[in-house]
């Protein structure tokens, strides 16, 4: 008998429904918490713990990797099951994947706030969770491939391709961009430096987004867009085509994300091009999607469903268009490091992240609960709420990054610049934040509404934990005629896959094992020197604040810039940076030449009170640095893990470190005292202005 | 795409339905129902037919089948299971089975029925139907079903009958694998493409440092990294994407012919082999960045080229349109079906009305009407009687017939026409692609150059002197040539094949364009085969007279006579006195008094005219004589003008197997002089092109149809088939032709003459291209810049060019 | 830049490994028809949905 009937696993779907409403409340609330923080940095709290700085990445790790995250999974395992018309290969391990991620976002709740961070934007985790992602991400692909081995439809329709790629290159990025040289448990050192280290972290960003934000959610796109319209898909020949040309363009286009930085210029030009080449399919899939709707946009008035879809897909066809716009040198001079980034980011996530996941859970939940939506009129609520929102904060954005942008540009006709006091710039731009945190808020509160209305629509109904489904039976390929090569891999087409990705890392490794070993051949600067013992514990100060959230450490070749903050960055400062810190935002000025530029003192009361030296000042106070002490202990650890990563210090040196340091300490405690503050060496504030006073002089030393 | 929006319009209608389905429409096929049959739910059905499905898919949980379906569903029909008996026959059925062992079978049917998502739906789950159906998947644009199957359970019979009784009775005809292969190749090419492509571009990708900064990349790691990349990413590209260009150079090589692929692969090679050597030497960064932007481009003219290949399938296989299985019926037991293949002289068989004469046989039968138009191209019917000779081809017209089967199949009638040598035409076809007769010349002048290059840089520098001998080979390596002629044709035979002219292949599109004479068959072609009409207009007579007649025809079985009937609106006298028909002359009766002959000349009394006997029935009603009725062909629409304008063109000529009545009306059409034969026969037909030929006015194209002109077809330079239903049989031949475009000739020739501007355009361009490059590459100052720039840039406006100038002209004659 | 050796290295795996993902499925057909599996996944095969006889 051909004929069975199978049961879906709808459990595990719910569960993760639940967990993405959960954790999106979560990253949404830090989101509009820091929103206003930057609109009245007393909303911090006080406390060390809910500071802007910290709570940056908790935000984007919480609605990325559990929102978003959990989202994917739910609408993986919702559609992958009917695709296939197979249940998940395991139970079990679907249960593993569900925990073990709940797991990490905890853990990454429970870190960040500490301060507990590699400082890598989207890979800030430190290397225990970075290592149980890995773990967790394998299972999530080995349950699905095997499920695909084992489906019983012969086509992989093209939402499968994209889940896989999305698996394949995830796992890659991750496990490259995250090698990293442990100094204890919950502390390392990014074992690329500087202009290394950006390349590789920005290769890993980008595509973090392409392949974590984008590929997951189109796979989910032709998916639940065709069974939401109930119409096939505009053209299927063209999915097929924008998946396979997506996939073979997308891997280079990083590079865009360092446009002026230290990078070769070829290298910079690489991303540009690619990421032009981008537009062609994404837009091809927009396309596809909204056409998808064509002859329906009657039905489109009505559902709420429907509406949500088309707003995702739109937001998708802004944020893919507005993407390669940025990496055009023009563009990018003006946009890069101001708020128009951010804004450019929330179109993708809150338009076509949010909105489709909540469009698929509109779908989906009453379906799997055998029951209706609680109320469609909640549901319009939503809608409207959420993109009027985005709206408020997206506009409030592009607005405030354009003016805050040309303000940083703008000379007077003497030839000086008009806002030679970076505050003034951000004064005026205040009011933008606060519109943002209001789009923040109305964003959030639809998104409540929605929790309640699913919550109702679970209620009304009960969960069909194994919807009964009939099925044919998958017979055995009976091949003719053929190479018997290409026969065994139709056999076990997908086992193929992961051998590949295997070949890829250890392919990777052994790629790289040589290339962190030889000496970096950047241009080096005689005068650049490793940092003493002291800065290096500033500097994992600076990193632990998360002032790179804020501050940049790049000063691009611009008038503008030379004259504001001094020389532009040479690739050759940051062979002993490990991470770099270039950062990618300018909330506050740039901080690459701020060495020796204030004196102590002011750096100190700066720390404790900003406003008293910068009136205006939208940064949080950080008395407790003054409070807290450095841990001493580390000091050698951290000497002998840079002397591995290549920073030359003498052989031996890690036992006369902290002699140095506290040396060095003095000083600055002596030159504190001159000015009436008195100071404790080992405090973590020494540190910082120790670091601070370092920073991009050595290169002055050499004039 | 047609299919596309039809579709989403199916899915229109399905909400519309959905809203306002009334009572009375049939629940399952939505047709007019007269609520008389209806079921438990009401649903009212309009036949028998219907409801039984409507019941089927119900008990199988199929219910979606109605939110899916437009309320369209096929109309299931009343089938003759015994018809499909020949099925059983272990021959037939592999003729079929694309796959089978001990357990199951694979077989993949047409099933034109199929036109909605329901069907799929329907169709796709036809396992809940049957146990015997392990798997059914649908190809909804090829309109075919693919089926793996439980022998045991569900025999092939078995399979199609139930597809039958669902509404979707397969189409039965061999072949649907053959166009397997072309997909297969095509499917290859994709491969070759997709590695080229990919190749093209890391190639590229990795060159990039070069590109921007003169130099490129100076980290030692890096660059030696990136160079062995470039290099290793080139060998597949060269051996694996490139392989069948040098295959084919050195089958020209082998054939003393210099085809165009041979510079082509020197070109490749000298690409190549520069390239690594400058990579090597560390002199330069080489250009196989170029080599794979030309290999890519060569292919992707290859791609167009195999797409066109889609829009037809020739079936060259005369069974595919004979019956497959014929039933024979043997003394004291039950009649049989056998397969053709498997008559015996001296068997006796049994031919219904519409089924073809399968082999050459003695008519048992009192008497029977044969459509021989399939033969002889003559349209009206022919009458035989017991005892007459019947051939293979002919299709009963008429009750069902026993034959005496004297011939098995093999040695039939239509199987000698075709296997005569003639027909296997094109072996040494002196012709030669334009593309083949200019590499001719290109090729040795290239050779010559880079040789005279080489020579001459040779007492100066040695260097130099290879780099130029490479760099002419390089530049002037003719991808746009090679590129021009695929790429045009490839559109141009689209175009085509939108507007219903089905190209073989390029080199016949090239023919095509050099066409100097025309000949047309006249019946079915120049006319319609279907209707045969009549001409009253050679009568006077009145209500009563027609009466008469009508009411004698109405006894008569000859054709004629029941068409004459037909046209006759007037009523009828009930009684006839006297009826007397006299077979071949005609009929005589006596009504109401009245003495109505009708039949030939003699036959009323008349004595012979001279001219144009045949088709003029005359009339007598007791002395009066009240003149004839004319039997007259109709000529397709637009013919009169469209062969107007191709008179200016080309030399045109008739062959027509009919009697010559219609000369008149011909050499008004066709111009006073104009050759145009009649009463000629298959041979003859073959005859006179032969002659034709040899006064060698250029290029000779047949148009004809019917098997009778597959000779002639296969005798003139371009044979063009007219087919008036697609699917139904096609003889060999270079063109097939939708006989409703046949109005269009004119336009679609002129269109295929202006291909040759373009390809001349084209020429012009690259060699344009050549020529600059050539005198960069002769004076050795040929930068990696140019040729990478000049290279790519030449075949890409060259492509454009094609593509362009293919739309414009399309445009400009008003094609699709 | 020798890091860039590697993310070449590691891009150009990845993409060769969906380069025989391609060619494997060209191979095995799945892209012999690419239409009808477009309207395939809209076909519910779930037993709650499918039987529910609408009063004509």
């Amino acid at each position: 008998m051909s004929q069975l009937t199978i049961h879906y696993d709808n459990r595990i779907v719910r569960d993760f429904a639940i967990a993405t409403l959960v954790w999106g409340v979560v990253g949404m609330l830090v989101g509009v918490l820091i929103a206003f923080q930057l609109v009245d940095p007393a909303l911090n709290l006080g406390n060390q713990y809910t500071t802007f700085g910290r709570l940056r990445p908790l935000h984007t790790n919480a609605v990325i990797f559990a929102f978003v995250g959990n989202a994917i999974f739910m609408g993986v395992y919702y559609s992958l099951q009917r695709l296939t018309k197979a249940r998940m290969w395991s139970d079990k391990l679907s249960k593993i994947n569900f925990w073990g991620w709940q797991l990490i976002i905890v853990s990454a709740a429970l870190t960040l706030p500490f301060g507990i961070t590699t400082s890598k934007e989207y890979a800030e985790l430190e290397w225990p969770i970075d290592i149980a992602i890995a773990l967790i991400w394998v299972v999530f692909g080995l349950n699905m491939i095997m499920t695909i081995v084992k489906r019983r439809e012969k086509h992989m329709y093209v939402a499968i391709w994209f889940y896989l790629a999305t698996f394949v290159t995830v796992a890659v990025l991750h496990i490259v961009n995250s090698f990293e040289l442990p100094i204890g448990f919950l502390k390392s050192y990014s074992m690329y430096a500087g202009v290394q280290d950006a390349l590789v972290q920005w290769w890993y960003g980008h595509n973090a987004v392409a392949f974590f934000l984008t590929t997951p959610f189109l796979g989910l796109m032709y998916y639940f867009l065709p069974k939401a319209a109930n119409r096939p898909v505009y053209s299927y020949r063209l999915s097929i085509i924008h998946f396979w040309s997506l996939i073979f363009i997308y891997i280079w286009a990083g590079p865009h994300h360092l446009l002026y930085s230290s990078l070769p210029d070829w290298a910079q030009s690489l991303g540009v091009v690619f990421s032009i080449m981008l537009i062609a399919p994404s837009w091809g899939g927009m396309i596809n999607g909204l056409l998808t709707l064509r002859g329906a946009w009657d039905k489109v008035r009505e559902d709420p469903i429907l509406k949500f879809m088309v707003v995702a897909v739109t937001a998708y066809g802004m944020a893919t268009f507005e993407g390669p716009m940025h990496s055009l040198k023009s563009v990018n001079a003006l946009s890069h490091f101001t708020d128009w980034i951010p804004a450019h980011v929330h179109v993708g996530t809150l338009g076509w992240n949010g909105f489709f996941t909540f469009a698929i859970m509109y779908w989906m939940v009453p379906r799997m609960f055998n029951t209706k939506l609680y109320s469609q009129k909640l549901a319009n609520w939503h809608f409207w709420l959420g993109t009027l929102g985005m709206l408020f904060w997206v506009i409030a954005m592009y607005w405030s990054g354009i003016a805050q942008g040309l303000m940083w540009k703008q000379f007077t006709p003497e030839g000086y610049l008009q806002y030679p006091n970076f505050l003034e710039t951000v004064t005026q731009i205040i009011p933008m934040y606060a519109i943002r945190g209001v789009g923040g808020l109305m964003y959030l509160t639809g998104f409540c509404i929605m929790i309640y209305n699913i919550v109702m629509t679970m209620k009304s109904g009960k969960l069909v934990a194994n919807e009964a489904a009939v099925v044919n039976e998958m017979e055995k390929s009976h091949s003719t005629a053929g190479e018997s090569w290409h026969r065994k891999l139709e056999g076990r087409p997908l086992t193929f896959t992961i051998w590949v990705t295997v070949a890829i890392l250890i392919g990777g490794i052994v790629e790289f094992v040589p290339t962190f070993l030889i000496k970096s051949n950047v241009p080096t600067i005689a005068a650049v020197l490793p940092y003493t013992p002291l800065e290096l514990h500033g500097r994992d100060i600076y990193i632990k604040e998360g002032c790179v959230g804020c501050h940049s450490q790049m000063i691009r070749p611009f008038r503008s810039e030379t004259e504001r903050y001094g020389e532009y960055s040479k690739a050759g400062e940051f062979v002993y940076d490990h991470p770099f810190l270039w950062g990618s935002k300018r909330t506050g000025p740039d901080l690459h030449r701020i060495g020796a530029k204030y004196p102590d003192a002011w750096h100190y009361n700066h720390m404790v009170a900003p406003t008293s030296m910068s009136p205006g000042s939208i940064m949080p106070a950080y008395p407790w640095l003054a409070e807290q002490n450095i841990d001493l202990r580390l000091t050698p650890k951290m000497i002998n893990a840079m002397r591995s990563l290549g920073v030359p210090y003498a052989a031996g040196y890690q036992d006369q470190a902290n002699a140095d340091l506290k040396k060095q300490a003095d000083k600055i405690v002596a030159s504190l005292k001159k000015d009436g503050i008195k100071a404790v060496p080992e405090s973590e504030m020494v540190a910082l202005i120790a670091y601070l006073q370092r920073m991009g002089t050595d290169i002055k030393k050499s004039k | 795409m047609k299919t596309l929006i039809y579709l989403a319009l199916s899915f229109e209608m399905a909400t519309q339905q959905t809203t306002t389905s009334t009572r009375f429409k049939c629940a399952h096929c939505g047709d007019a129902a007269t609520g008389a049959l209806t079921d438990r739910q009401g649903n009212a059905f309009c036949c028998q037919g219907c409801a039984s499905v409507h019941g089927l898919l119900y008990q199988f949980n199929l219910g979606n089948f109605y939110e899916l379906s437009d309320l369209k569903a096929v109309k299931p029909r009343e089938i003759e299971q015994s018809r499909y008996d020949h099925l059983d026959d272990q021959s037939v059925e592999s003729l079929f089975l694309s796959y089978q062992d001990e357990q199951i079978y694979k077989v993949s049917l047409k099933l034109p029925q199929i036109h909605c998502a329901a069907c799929i739906y329907l169709l796709e789950n036809l396992y809940r139907f049957d146990a015997g159906v392990v798997r059914s998947e649908v190809d909804f644009l090829k309109k075919e079903a693919h089926f793996t199957v439980k022998k045991q359970k569900l025999s092939f019979k078995a399979l199609v009958i139930l597809l039958a009784q669902l509404g979707y009775e397969p189409q039965l005809h061999h072949g649907l694998d053959q166009n397997k292969t072309v997909a297969d190749e095509e499917k290859a090419l994709i491969r070759r493409l997709a590695v080229a492509g990919f190749i093209f571009g890391n190639i590229m990708l990795l060159s990039f440092p070069e590109y921007l900064s003169p130099g490129g990349v100076q980290e030692p790691l890096l660059r030696s990294v990136i160079q062995t990349l470039i290099i290793l990413l080139s060998l597949p590209l060269l051996f694996y994407s490139g392989r069948s260009y040098f295959e084919q150079a050195w089958l020209g090589l082998r054939k003393r012919d210099l085809n165009i692929n041979i510079p082509i692969a020197l070109g490749m090679l000298a690409l190549f082999g520069r390239s690594v050597f400058e990579i090597v030497s560390g002199i330069g960064h080489g250009y196989l960045d170029s080599l794979a932007a030309l290999i890519f481009f060569l292919l992707i003219g290859r791609y167009f080229q195999q797409k066109t290949y889609d829009h037809l399938s020739f079936e060259r296989d005369y069974r595919s349109f004979f019956p497959l299985g014929v039933t024979r019926s043997r003394p004291n037991q039950a009649n049989e079906e056998v397969p053709i293949s498997k008559l015996q002289a001296g068997d006796h068989i049994l031919v219904r009305n519409d089924e073809i004469i399968p082999t050459d046989s003695i008519l048992n039968s009192t008497s029977t009407l044969i459509d021989y138009s399939f033969v002889t191209g003559e349209s009206a019917l022919q009458e035989k009687f017991r005892g007459d000779v019947l051939y293979a081809g002919g299709k009963i017209a008429g009750p069902l017939v026993e034959l005496e089967v004297i011939k098995a199949v093999a040695q039939g009638y239509l199987t000698r026409l075709w296997n005569q040598e003639y027909f296997s035409k094109g072996q040494d076809d002196p012709f030669k692609t334009i593309t083949n007769r200019i590499s001719q010349y290109f090729t040795p002048a290239i050779l010559l150059l880079a040789v005279g290059g080489l020579l001459f840089w040779l007492p100066t520098s040695a260097g130099t002197a290879f780099q130029v001998f490479a760099a002419v080979l390089i530049i002037a390596c003719p991808c746009a040539l090679a590129l021009s002629a695929p790429f045009t044709y490839g559109h141009a035979m689209r175009i085509l094949g939108r507007n219903g002219l089905f190209v073989k292949n390029s080199a016949v599109v090239d023919k095509l364009s050099q066409l100097k004479q025309i000949v047309f068959d006249k019946t079915g072609t120049l006319t319609r085969r279907d209707q045969a009409g009549l001409d009253l207009s050679a009568l006077n007579w009145e209500e009563n007279d027609q009466m008469l007649v009508k009411t004698a025809c109405q006894h008569s079985t000859h054709p004629l006579s029941r068409q004459l009937a037909d046209v006759l609106s007037c009523s009828v006298y009930d009684h006839t006195d006297l009826y007397d028909e006299q077979q071949g002359k005609g009929i005589l009766a006596l009504i109401q008094g009245h003495e109505v002959v009708i039949g030939s000349a003699t036959f009323v009394g008349l004595n012979e005219i001279g001219h144009n006997q045949g088709t003029r029935v005359y009339i007598r009603i007791d002395n009066n004589i009240l003149g004839f009725v004319r039997f007259k062909n109709h000529y397709r629409k637009g013919m009169e003008n469209s062969i107007a304008t191709l008179s200016d063109t080309y030399t045109l000529a008739v062959l027509s197997g009919d009697n010559d009545q219609e000369r008149h009306y011909l050499q008004q059409v066709f111009g006073q002089q104009t050759n145009i034969r009649f009463n000629q026969s298959p041979a003859g037909k073959l005859e006179s092109i032969q002659n034709m030929k040899q006064h060698d006015l250029g290029l000779l194209m047949m148009v004809g149809d019917g098997l009778n002109d597959a000779a002639a077809l296969r005798q003139a330079d371009i044979g063009m088939a007219v087919s008036e239903k697609s699917g139904q049989f096609t003889p060999a031949s270079d063109v097939i032709i939708d006989a409703e475009q046949l109005s269009k000739l004119h336009q679609l020739l002129r269109f295929v003459r202006q291909t040759r501007i373009i390809i001349f355009s084209n020429l012009s361009l690259s060699l344009i291209y050549n020529i600059t490059g050539l005198s960069f590459a002769l004076s050795g100052l040929l930068t990696p810049v140019v040729s990478a720039i000049l290279m790519p840039v030449s075949s890409i406006t060259v492509v454009l060019n094609a593509t362009l100038m293919n739309r414009y002209f399309a445009t400009k004659n008003k094609l699709r | 830049m020798e890091i860039i050796v590697l993310l070449i290295c590691i891009s150009l795996l990845v993409a060769l490994g969906f380069l025989a993902a391609f060619i494997w499925s060209i191979r095995s057909g799945q892209y012999d028809d690419n239409y009808t599996p477009g309207i395939r996944i809209l076909f519910e095969d779930s037993t709650e949905t499918s039987d529910k006889q609408p009063k004509a």
